[in-house]
């Protein structure tokens, strides 16, 4: 037997990679459960397909340009191709692919007449199944610069019509991982008073609860299950965790990306989460990326989403793959960070987590949410065939990729979302 | 007109008129596009009692069935079944339902994969086609049927004088989901048609949701309860998600999640930090050394007074002292201070507008009319004369709360008010966000925006409040402000330094369409976009609704922006959108107005060529009814917006939704109509209009719980 550390180093060397996702799954039924997670990685407006596109087979394939940055993953990859949100694409309402798009992705439902889902995300769904790792929170849900209009800005929901905002401040998420982890006695007498003032006011809105009409009381429910997960999270004892300091100063896009990055990681290394979405930008990304150049040296002055629409040929072209490409940079920092953090049994927490990279429709120019990209780095703790460039049929419905979410996170369900386009499984994935 | 005439947007075009003359306050909609039937007079609503009655031509169909489930027709053979639900509230919106409507029906029109166009391909032998008038019959037949039928009838009558319907032929019938779409639909415009009777003595308040502050009440709330300005409110909870060009006050999106929550915690800590040893007496306005028993009374008396707008009722009382009193066993004085004011600025009655539950017309209390008022006329909480009134149960006559009004409104903070809504109804704040390619525009600096942004704030402001302005000046203004840097820039003459001052405009420009937040917002980095700028003024400024533009054309290609071409004008460029049928619908509304602003280049400065050509900004408007007809520009655009109905409609639904924290719905029918009368009868000042939203049933009653 090696030594855990080395194994994978090992495989790698010996350029068995494509054995390694049976091998993980021997070990994984072998071994006592991994802790599993699920994390999503969103990108605003679609991708450049030309340059995006992964080719070959299912087992021999070749990276494209714009994911060269994800090179040292791809043995533990699986990339879902072929994959359409048609439950928003039949919504009667929605302007087009970005509210459509920013509404069905995670949902898997038709857009509601309020341009949001009409129904629970899957990271949701998954978190409220799971609950919180002890000490810990059922969920994060992260975000930068998602901005506040109605039908851009929002993928994840507790419901339907019930968008959740995304904590854009990293301050606050940092205090609360050092909340949940130091085990200072001044930060545990503020945790027993802040748990005091919890439970008091808890009582205060259940009963206000019982007087409103219906469509008030379900967003009291709302607000009085996030103070009952707070109250939860207060409740448990903390767990210790070293928490290194971080640089709250001086946040451009680039910087506030790598915070959220950062902490989102250091939640996992601390296991209070299992769950987390990042959510970069919004649908119509306003997003200048002026700190990227192209063309050797030409600055990109140009909004994303303008980008994305690529009308100007040539030069959007070139801008518009160098934002891709800078995306793909932070999806595989994200994942590199996740693969820096060893776990039992020689894995490390990007093999125990299925790290999901999409975004809101399949193409820029038309936004047509055919061909929706998800890219799938991690086996999900010995769950998922990795190393895959998975086709299946045109026009497979995105809800199979959200009912194979909760089947990595130890869920049962087979229908997810809207019920008409929502049977089973990504066939082939699980392994 | 070929194919590619409207077909998609000229029924929904009609469907919005018949609506919105029921429902909406204007009583004849006309012009070349909404062909109403042969008596060319629209659909007429009656006032002051009548019950709607719609003008018709042809129809003659026969109905097939009533309201309520059954079987009811056929569709190509199809049988189908339908149950007809009034709409909820949230649908009670015409523009959800026509868009509904839209993507359901005309959507499969043109569907490059499953629609008519597949085999009816534009161009082709077997071209499709509504005539005018099958156009006219089927028309007409649904007004008749809205009025005299039930959704069956209107189905039977829609299947049997539109083809459309009927197709494809020789293929499978339309598919039932469909049809069952149709009808329920138009199930539910049957039920938008119905509440048309106004009487004076009719109280209908329609809708009281729950409301939780916004973010900047929050903050303001802040600053009246704990004195302290440096608003932490903004850095610690989210924006508040609010539709494009509505107020951000939308009660149905201000939920509160683990984000709220945790913000909420975060900041009634960031607060209670404040509260040290030294400052102890003084918060607590009690002499040194601090007693429990002094501390306990100021919280609840005092402060819970503040932070909750009303006296906290006895059994409150009893909760937060009893929190005090174990805090105090547990804690120091100061900690049970502080964790008691936590409890009180994460409590409901804090963090919400709660209003106690009772008959739909029954009044407000004077504490709940208090914060109406304040909340809706200052953003911030009542004032102290407002709670002295409330305490003596004086806010319960229309006169008193009238002269609280005339109070407020001259209130600093009103303006603050009106600045907000103006820049959430014309988003022209984005401008602060944008940049421009310095190459193709070598006047644009990026220092220019904040100037840019001062210039609308300025202008709105002083529009807004000049007594004798109208509404339609936002439009027509020959004036604006600016500073040197900024004229400048216009190449307007008069401003010397950094200081704005007023000046005139050159006559080809007014308003805030002549503005360079709005005009370089509503366009790219390096070119014009007359497709933004055309669907800005028919959203935000006509109450429009648009559809969802095709993600392919007839042939299954993806539509793209056509490419840079020096050879060409934008104008040219845009062209295609007229002559490809998928997009052709809603871009014959679309362009025309966009075209007309052609003569403002991506930055909003005067152009008159492009690609060696002159620019042409004429054109013909389509639609809606009031700017329709031959544009000749800008200036003339502006006009036209100013004077028509749609934009007075469009300002009063938008401060209504201000004031209920609703878009208005079926029941406010009647009160915007007595709204909009008052509002003519002012000469259409906008300060009027606002004083007048403490007018409406929804303002003076508590309206139904949702």
């Amino acid at each position: 037997m090696m030594k855990p550390l080395s194994r994978r180093t090992f495989l790698r060397g010996a350029g068995y990679s494509l054995a390694l996702p049976l091998l993980e799954a021997m070990e994984a039924k072998a071994q006592t459960v991994r802790p599993r997670r699920l994390v999503i990685f969103f990108t605003p407006d679609g991708f450049y397909r030309p340059t995006f596109d992964l080719t070959g087979s299912e087992t021999s394939f070749t990276l494209s340009p714009t994911l060269q940055p994800l090179a040292p993953f791809k043995s533990r990859m699986a990339y879902f191709d072929n994959i359409d949100q048609r439950a928003p694409m039949d919504s009667a309402y929605g302007n087009n692919g970005h509210d459509r798009g920013m509404a069905g992705l995670l949902t898997g439902t038709k857009t509601s007449a309020k341009r949001l889902a009409s129904g629970i995300s899957i990271d949701e769904f998954i978190a409220r199944r799971i609950g919180a790792p002890p000490s810990g929170f059922a969920s994060l849900t992260l975000g930068v610069q998602t901005a506040n209009v109605v039908g851009f800005s929002r993928i994840t929901f507790s419901g339907p019509d019930a968008p959740i905002a995304p904590q854009e401040n990293p301050q606050t998420t940092f205090n609360r991982i050092v909340g949940a982890t130091s085990t200072d006695p001044a930060v545990l007498k503020r945790r027993a008073q802040r748990k005091k003032v919890v439970d008091f006011i808890l009582d205060d809105y259940k009963s206000l609860r019982s007087t409103v009409g219906a469509a008030d009381k379900v967003r009291l429910d709302e607000h009085v299950s996030s103070i009952e997960a707070l109250q939860t999270e207060l409740d448990q004892s903390a767990g210790a965790c070293s928490v290194p300091s971080l640089d709250f100063t001086n946040q451009t896009y680039p910087r506030q990306v790598r915070l959220q990055s950062d902490l989102a990681v250091l939640a996992m290394k601390c296991d209070l989460t299992r769950v987390i979405v990042i959510q970069l930008s919004k649908s119509v990304s306003r997003v200048v990326p002026n700190w990227l150049t192209y063309d050797g040296g030409k600055v990109i002055n140009k909004e994303h989403h303008d980008l994305a629409h690529f009308g100007d040929g040539v030069d959007d072209t070139k801008m518009l793959q160098v934002v891709d490409r800078w995306y793909a940079e932070q999806f595989a920092y994200l994942c590199t960070q996740m693969d820096a953090v060893p776990e039992a049994g020689g894995f490390t927490l990007l093999d125990n987590s299925m790290t999901v990279l999409t975004t809101e429709y399949g193409l820029g120019t038309s936004h047509s949410m055919a061909r929706t990209p998800f890219l799938v780095v991690g086996s999900g703790g010995g769950a998922l065939n990795v190393g895959r460039f998975f086709k299946f049929p045109a026009g497979t419905n995105h809800n199979k990729v959200l009912v194979t979410m909760d089947r990595v996170m130890g869920g049962t369900t087979n229908v997810f979302g809207d019920p008409a386009y929502s049977q089973g499984v990504l066939p082939g994935v699980l392994v | 007109m070929q194919c590619g005439r409207p077909m998609r947007c000229i029924q929904r075009e009609l469907l919005l008129a018949i609506s919105l003359a029921l429902f909406g306050c204007e009583g004849v909609v006309d012009g070349p596009d909404t062909l109403l039937g042969a008596t060319g007079g629209g659909v007429q609503r009656a006032t002051g009692g009548g019950a709607a009655t719609g003008a018709t031509g042809g129809g003659g169909g026969s109905s097939t069935g009533g309201e309520g489930g059954g079987v009811s027709g056929s569709g190509g053979g199809a049988g189908f079944t339908f149950t007809c639900t009034p709409p909820t509230m949230a649908e009670a919106n015409i523009d959800a339902i026509a868009t509904a409507f839209e993507a359901r029906v005309f959507g499969r029109l043109v569907d490059a994969e499953s629609g008519c166009t597949r085999c009816h391909a534009p161009n082709s032998s077997r071209q499709f086609k509504v005539s005018s008038t099958a156009r006219q019959t089927f028309d007409a037949a649904v007004v008749a049927g809205l009025f005299t039928d039930g959704p069956a009838g209107i189905l039977a009558r829609l299947i049997e004088t539109n083809p459309a319907l009927r197709m494809p032929q020789g293929e499978s019938a339309w598919p039932a989901a469909d049809i069952q779409a149709v009808a329920d639909i138009t199930c539910r415009l049957k039920h938008l048609a119905q509440p048309a009777v106004c009487t004076p003595s009719d109280i209908k308040p329609g809708a009281a949701p729950l409301r939780r502050l916004t973010r900047r009440e929050l903050g303001n709330t802040v600053a009246v309860v704990m004195g302290i300005t440096d608003r932490p409110a903004d850095a610690l909870l989210p924006e508040d998600l609010h539709a494009e060009g509505w107020p951000d006050n939308d009660a149905e999106l201000l939920t509160a999640g683990s984000a709220h929550v945790r913000g909420y915690s975060a900041l009634a800590e960031d607060l209670s930090a404040r509260i040290t040893a030294t400052n102890l007496a003084t918060f607590t306005k009690c002499a040194a050394p601090v007693t429990d028993a002094c501390a306990r009374t100021f919280l609840t008396d005092d402060f819970g007074l503040r932070a909750f707008r009303r006296p906290l009722t006895a059994a409150e009382k009893g909760r937060y002292q009893t929190l005090f009193t174990q805090s105090r066993a547990a804690w120091s004085l100061r900690e049970a201070v502080m964790v008691t004011v936590e409890a009180l600025l994460q409590a409901p009655p804090f963090l919400y507008r709660v209003e106690a539950q009772a008959a739909p017309t029954a009044k407000p209390s004077s504490y709940e009319m208090a914060s109406r008022l304040s909340y809706l006329f200052t953003g911030a909480p009542p004032d102290d004369t407002l709670m002295t009134l409330a305490a003596a149960d004086q806010l319960q006559t229309p006169a008193t709360i009238a002269t609280q009004v005339q109070r407020l409104i001259a209130d600093p903070r009103a303006k603050s008010v009106v600045a907000s809504f103006h820049k959430q109804w014309l988003g022209f704040e984005d401008v602060l966000n944008i940049s421009k390619n310095e190459t193709v525009y070598p006047m644009w600096s990026d220092t220019l925006r904040p100037h840019m942004l001062k210039e609308t704030e300025l202008f709105v402001d002083a529009v807004f409040w000049d007594p004798a302005a109208k509404a339609g000046d936002l439009l027509t203004a020959p004036y604006s402000y600016m500073n040197k840097p900024l004229a400048d820039f216009y190449g307007v003459s008069g401003p010397t330094g950094a200081a704005f001052v007023k000046v005139t405009l050159p006559p080809t420009r007014t308003g805030v369409l002549g503005h360079s937040s709005i005009l370089a917002t509503q366009a790219l980095e390096d070119q014009t976009h007359p497709v933004y700028r055309g669907h800005f003024v028919l959203t935000r400024l006509l109450g429009q609704v648009l559809g969802a533009p095709p993600a392919t054309d007839a042939s299954g290609n993806p539509i793209d922006l056509p490419p840079l071409d020096p050879t060409k004008t934008t104008r040219e460029r845009f062209a295609a959108h007229s002559s490809n049928v998928a997009c052709a619908g809603c871009h014959l509304k679309i362009d025309p107005v966009g075209f007309a602003l052609e003569n403002f280049d991506g930055t909003g400065r005067w152009q008159t060529e492009q690609a060696g050509k002159r620019i042409d900004p004429s054109g013909t408007a389509v639609a809606p009814a009031g700017i329709a007809g031959p544009l000749s520009g800008a200036v003339d655009l502006s006009a036209r917006i100013a004077q028509s109905p749609e934009f007075q409609r469009t300002l009063l639904q938008r401060w209504f939704a201000l004031s209920t924290g609703r878009a208005p719905g079926v029941e406010d029918a009647c009160s915007l109509e007595r709204l909009d009368t008052a509002f003519r009868a002012a000469g259409h000042n906008p300060k009027a209009l606002f004083q007048l939203l403490s007018t409406t049933d929804a303002f003076l009653y508590r309206g139904t719980a949702p």
